[in-house]
């Protein structure tokens, strides 16, 4: 069986061509499903309890970052199945907490509402609940009150991987999810080459890994494995051209001040501003009661800006979002702050790509304002990085062109336009992915810790 | 616009003035201005039309307008082609077909050349009057990933006005499906670069809910023109007619006087006393 991180690698390659938006919203329309429910087997349907019961066992089962085949545990599922899956969750961790606890309340939105068990179910997931809850209960080293934070923190952990695996196998591998509940919809809008081409709702494995997070204790903003969590898996999304602002809103909510949090977010802006973006909400046909959020170019570049120069303080070895920053100030007219800006980070980029990239920036800013000649050396050392990338050479053929150079035109873009697609490497044609280049290490590192602390 | 071919004897400019309208031969000077310009009346091209005919205005300036041709002069063709993603099945099939229509079409002294794009532009036939080997790289395009359609059509622009010996004229013929994702070039940049070059741009776009402003700014500014399609069915007669518009444009020249050597030329070009419709490019661009 592949592990994520070898099959991401495959994916980004393909999806470097194809962006596609993803915007969770969760809310509660109706809408035409993508997909159909699958048709239940003849035999009983389980009681929530135990659909309760087969959802921990196999999120105990599954090994993080593989597809097992406890991700199968939703094929019978049907969709209202999800909907009680979040309201017991959210009971179970109560019990976890309290097993003598037996009145239950479910917030959603402003809106609170009792839950009602049978007996039955109530015994179920008693039991379930004891479970966790004495998992490492021998360990006496362990304070009683630490020991059940950690039991209770562990299964929410370890639910919130098993979500995201989901999630990940289902963009990964194309598996579309069974028919999404009313509340845990989650609408994608698919732009293959900037081309609305309909919307997909599935079941908001996200969303769901989010609210689980949300419950772990005493507060997820001061959880090592939430902000790694969030870190990864914005690397994850943005990497494979997913925008979903509602995942960056909840990190950044927790962790406002987090330097590569806020990096991220910005990119998703920058993403956002982008032309094709921008005239495919102007034109998808979008249901009226489904809100994508996406602002003007002007207001996203804002806020772009805005994030990174967060990051940029918090973090001024961040060069990445100093490159970024330089772009986004270009794009709002600033072109004197952002020269300011690439010039230094044109020397700190260590990493080809980002070398690549800052020379291009810096050598359009540049060429802006009219030094030709500098710009001419910008763009040929971006070139002698990637020998086979034809933006440089487009570049600098651009500028004889508009010097009447024209067989210098010609000559500049020759040797690489001749070169088969397959043959050129480019790092601006995965600019608005490149950010989550390094997500499958990522995310396996925040994996890998947490199993090591499950181990202890 | 302005030849900036190596500066031929001026008593080949003699010879020129010399020459009778029906076998042109134009004057490479430096200081040489053509306008490719079409006339039609009705929608039909005007044919029949002299020097004197021409009312050519350089910044508002009156000019004498030396040598006119019409259909002598030979042409570069540059196809170019969004190979992206969505240019799959059917599309490719017509698209090939136009292509090859108009490679068909094509006479012993015209060449060809071919650009594809998606992320990568690429040159896949340099001009060449050996349309078969245009047809041949036609039949190896596969579509894929995103499109590059400002960086595409700058490469055309290019590749149209540099091969083959004398004086010949540039068309560009790029068809596209959708608007541009990827480009590194600027639609502003391609744009400026537009006003040195003496290519014509016509834009053949299949109508979708993207705009495609950047290539009717280009064909606009280059005395081209659109072609909005609803469907590739019947793209073959889109190209062949592109093809025999631009073979009935007039090719004028005159040599500016009474204007700034340097910097952007607004044109001005009408027909004496005839209520006909003119297209020709805006303006050109001179000096480095």
């Amino acid at each position: 069986m592949n592990t994520q991180a070898s099959r991401i690698v495959v994916r980004l390659l393909v999806l470097i061509v194809a962006a596609v938006v993803w915007l969770a919203t969760g809310r509660q329309v109706s809408l035409a499903q993508s997909t159909t429910a699958p048709s239940q087997p003849a035999a009983k349907r389980l009681s929530r309890s135990e659909r309760l019961r087969d959802w921990l066992e196999a999120v105990e089962r599954h090994e993080p970052g593989i597809v097992d085949q406890s991700i199968g545990v939703f094929d019978s599922w049907r969709p209202d199945d999800f909907q009680y899956l979040a309201i017991d969750l959210n009971t179970l961790v109560l019990l976890i907490e309290d097993p003598g606890l037996r009145t239950f309340f479910f917030k959603s939105g402003s809106r609170s509402r009792q839950i009602v068990y049978n007996g039955s179910d109530l015994k179920t997931m008693l039991a379930l609940a004891m479970t966790a809850r004495n998992r490492i209960g021998e360990d006496t080293t362990i304070p009683p009150e630490q020991r059940l934070q950690k039991n209770r923190n562990r299964v929410l952990e370890r639910a919130a991987i098993f979500h995201t695996d989901v999630a990940l196998d289902a963009l990964l591998g194309g598996r579309s999810n069974v028919r999404a509940p009313l509340g845990l919809q989650s609408f994608t809008l698919l732009l293959p080459d900037g081309r609305p081409q309909g919307m997909t709702v599935d079941v908001g494995h996200w969303e769901l890994a989010r609210s689980i997070l949300d419950k772990v204790s005493p507060a997820p903003a001061r959880h090592e494995f939430v902000r790694g969590w969030y870190i990864a898996t914005a690397a994850y999304l943005e990497g494979l051209g997913q925008l979903v602002p509602a995942h960056f809103d909840r990190g950044l909510h927790w962790f406002p001040d987090d330097a590569e949090l806020l990096f991220f977010a910005g990119c998703l802006h920058e993403s956002l501003a982008e032309t094709r973006i921008q005239e495919a909400m102007q034109s998808a046909a979008i249901p009226s009661d489904v809100k994508f959020d996406v602002s003007s170019r002007r207001a996203e570049l804002r806020a772009a800006e805005s994030l990174f120069r967060k990051a940029v303080n918090a973090r001024p070895d961040l060069v990445e979002a100093r490159i970024r920053l330089g772009r986004v100030l270009s794009l709002r007219g600033e072109h004197a702050e952002a020269e300011t800006l690439l010039r230094p980070a044109v020397e700190d980029a260590r990493d080809p790509p980002l070398a690549y990239l800052a020379h291009l920036f810096l050598a359009s800013e540049v060429e802006a304002r009219g030094d030709s000649g500098l710009a001419r050396d910008l763009y040929a050392k971006a070139a002698a990085l990637y020998p086979n990338a034809q933006s440089p050479r487009l570049a600098l053929s651009a500028l004889e062109a508009r010097a009447g150079n024209e067989a210098g035109a010609l000559r500049a873009m020759a040797g690489v336009l001749a070169l088969p697609g397959d043959q050129r490497i480019d790092p601006w044609w995965t600019y608005h992915q490149g950010q989550g280049r390094n997500a499958p290490l990522q995310l396996k590192a925040v994996y890998q810790s947490f199993l090591e602390e499950e181990r202890r | 616009m302005t030849l900036r071919m190596a500066a031929t004897a001026a008593a080949l400019s003699c010879a020129t003035l010399a020459a009778s309208p029906q076998t042109p031969t134009f004057s490479s000077r430096l200081e040489a201005v053509r306008v490719d310009v079409l006339v039609t009346e009705d929608g039909r091209p005007v044919r029949g039309l002299q020097p004197a005919d021409f009312d050519i205005r350089d910044e508002g300036v009156p000019q004498t307008v030396d040598l006119v041709s019409f259909e002598q002069i030979p042409l570069n063709v540059v196809l170019a082609f969004d190979v992206s993603d969505s240019v799959s099945g059917d599309r490719l099939e017509h698209l090939r077909a136009a292509g090859r229509a108009v490679l068909a079409r094509l006479a012993a002294s015209d060449q060809a050349g071919l650009v594809s794009f998606n992320n990568a532009v690429e040159v896949r036939a340099n001009l060449t009057a050996r349309a078969k080997d245009v047809m041949a790289a036609l039949d190896v395009v596969h579509p894929f990933g995103e499109t590059a359609l400002v960086d595409g059509s700058y490469t055309a622009m290019v590749l149209a006005q540099s091969g083959g010996n004398g004086v010949r004229r540039g068309l560009v013929i790029v068809f596209t499906d959708g608007a541009d994702t990827i480009s590194w070039l600027t639609p502003e940049r391609v744009l400026d670069a537009s006003r040195r070059s003496d290519a014509v741009v016509y834009g053949v776009i299949v109508r979708s809910r993207s705009k495609a402003s950047f290539l009717h700014e280009l064909s606009e500014r280059t005395g081209g023109g659109i072609v909005e399609i609803e469907s590739t069915k019947d793209l073959a007669d889109r190209f062949v007619a592109v093809l025999d518009e631009f073979r009935q444009r007039y090719l004028v020249s005159y040599t500016p006087r009474g204007v700034a050597s340097r910097g952007w030329h607004r044109l001005d070009v009408r027909i004496k006393g005839r209520k006909v419709t003119v297209k020709a490019r805006a303006g050109y661009l001179s000096g480095s």
